[in-house]
């Protein structure tokens, strides 16, 4: 079964297709989704909107046609998750920008030891706010003025955000001596 | 050498085996899934939907035009109903008219309670003898009347109505004791007059004495040169109930003990501020304090 006929199939609500789309994709959404919250049910509750908008809205796919169908998904679980967090606010808080520092880009090497899980549980611990802008910046590559828009925050602010975010990350790999 | 992005970009994980049939559980509920034979049909069903809605879109269209191009015709229309309105007999009450009178009526009964207990459970004089009060009940009545014309705001009449007198006796208030600012010795307390089965009742009363002042500080230096290393609460020792949690800033809870030490060192704790939350207490008599510690480590 080739991707143009589950995509077909997507299209005319076929759940055989649906199911084909959903097991190509899974995987990586739910590490997608993953980095945005605190545990493995939180990621499948967002990971399973997410994929009901996908088919609900895969006949606009395409129409603009400037990503491929996996930066296409992996762009609306990220706002999905975003969408979770504000509905979610746990431990937000509003965080008045103190200084804005210039930011060099993020050149820090890690050894292979690092591992995604050991991270993301340190992430867990992450300032919110932080965690989704470092996320938003460091591994989905926006830039500062889209992550602006979606966080619905100065641009400055999600500078600040993402420096703190950095610093804490650092500190705590040092520490947790990964 | 990985960085954090290929780490995290690259990370996959395995959804639960009930993820999907979840996710479907979903689906069939947002979007039903056509029948067998319809299933093939599908597309073309999709298409002809979105052809109908276009065709629905262009027709709306078409009417807000014609609406905005005909402003004569519209005020004639406002005019028709304006008329209509003033012109339906009462004996078809229009949707607009009624509705509103209704709802004085039910606001204005609401407001009305009529509670016979609450008139007669406060005695107001001392005396030990029955007391015979007889209420009248208002009776909130409902208007009936309306006008066809217009609606109207209508003030329900409050008629009286007889209600059965009640007999009540009243209860003498019951004595209420407070723990605070009893001496410390035992009271002896005698009665007036002679009880012929206790002569004299001896009662000895618990005496709470207030809780020394606990001092608790606001900066502890957990660095081991031996000076302030603890977080150490003066007068808790005294104190059989102490309950500590300390949250950090994000209110992650950093330190807890159901009976604290004076021992907490702040360990795992980067320099901040804290805040604290500490119950103590002694003889059931418990009082919680709430309040900011920071720990400095230069």
């Amino acid at each position: 079964m080739n991707i143009e006929s589950i995509l077909e199939g997507c299209l005319k609500n076929d759940r055989k297709a649906q199911y084909a789309l959903y097991q190509s994709f899974a995987p990586k959404m739910l590490g997608v989704c993953r980095r945005y919250c605190n545990s493995q049910e939180e990621a499948e509750d967002i990971m399973m909107e997410g994929f009901i908008k996908v088919f609900q809205k895969l006949d606009q796919y395409g129409k603009k046609n400037e990503s491929t169908l996996y930066t296409w998904i992996k762009s609306i679980m990220v706002n999905q998750s975003i969408d979770y967090f504000r509905a979610h606010k746990r431990r937000y808080e509003a965080e008045v920008p103190m200084e804005v520092e210039t930011i060099s880009p993020y050149t820090d090497d890690l050894d292979t030891r690092l591992k995604a899980e050991h991270l993301l549980r340190l992430m867990d611990e992450m300032p919110e706010k932080q965690r989704i802008v470092f996320n938003l910046r460091e591994v989905e590559g926006y830039e500062f003025e889209e992550i602006a828009e979606m966080v619905q925050e100065p641009v400055n602010t999600v500078r600040v955000h993402l420096f703190r975010g950095r610093q804490w990350l650092q500190k705590r790999i040092k520490e947790e001596d990964l | 050498m990985s960085t954090i992005k290929d780490i995290l970009d690259s990370h996959e994980m395995t959804p639960s085996a009930d993820c999907w049939q979840k996710l479907s559980g979903r689906l069939d509920q947002l979007m039903p899934q056509a029948s067998a034979e319809g299933a093939g049909s599908g597309q073309s069903a999709m298409e002809a939907g979105r052809h109908a809605s276009r065709l629905a879109g262009a027709a709306k269209a078409k009417l807000l035009i014609t609406m905005a191009g005909l402003t004569i015709g519209a005020s004639v229309i406002v005019l028709t109903a304006v008329a209509l309105l003033k012109t339906s007999p009462d004996s078809v009450p229009t949707p607009i008219s009624v509705p509103a009178t209704d709802t004085s009526v039910t606001e204005t009964m609401e407001e009305i309670p009529y509670d016979p207990e609450l008139s007669t459970a406060t005695p107001t004089t001392a005396t030990q003898s029955p007391v015979e009060v007889s209420e009248e009940a208002p009776a909130p009545e409902r208007a009936t009347e309306r006008t066809s014309e217009q609606p109207v705001v209508v003030t329900p009449a409050v008629q009286p109505a007889p209600l059965a007198p009640r007999t009540v006796t009243p209860q003498p208030p019951k004595p209420v004791t407070t723990p605070s600012l009893v001496p410390a010795t035992p009271i002896i307390v005698t009665s007036a007059q002679e009880d012929p089965v206790i002569q004299e009742q001896t009662e000895t009363l618990q005496v709470v004495e207030p809780t020394q002042k606990l001092e608790i500080p606001n900066v502890f230096t957990p660095n081991g040169d031996g000076y302030n290393d603890l977080f150490v609460i003066m007068g808790l020792e005294q104190c059989n109930k102490r309950v500590l949690i300390v949250r950090d800033r994000s209110g992650k809870t950093v330190y807890q003990s159901s009976k604290y030490n004076n021992n907490w060192d702040g360990s795992n704790c980067p320099e901040g501020v804290y805040f604290y939350q500490l119950t103590f207490g002694r003889n059931q008599i418990e009082e919680t304090l709430q309040g900011s510690v920071t720990i400095i480590r230069k």
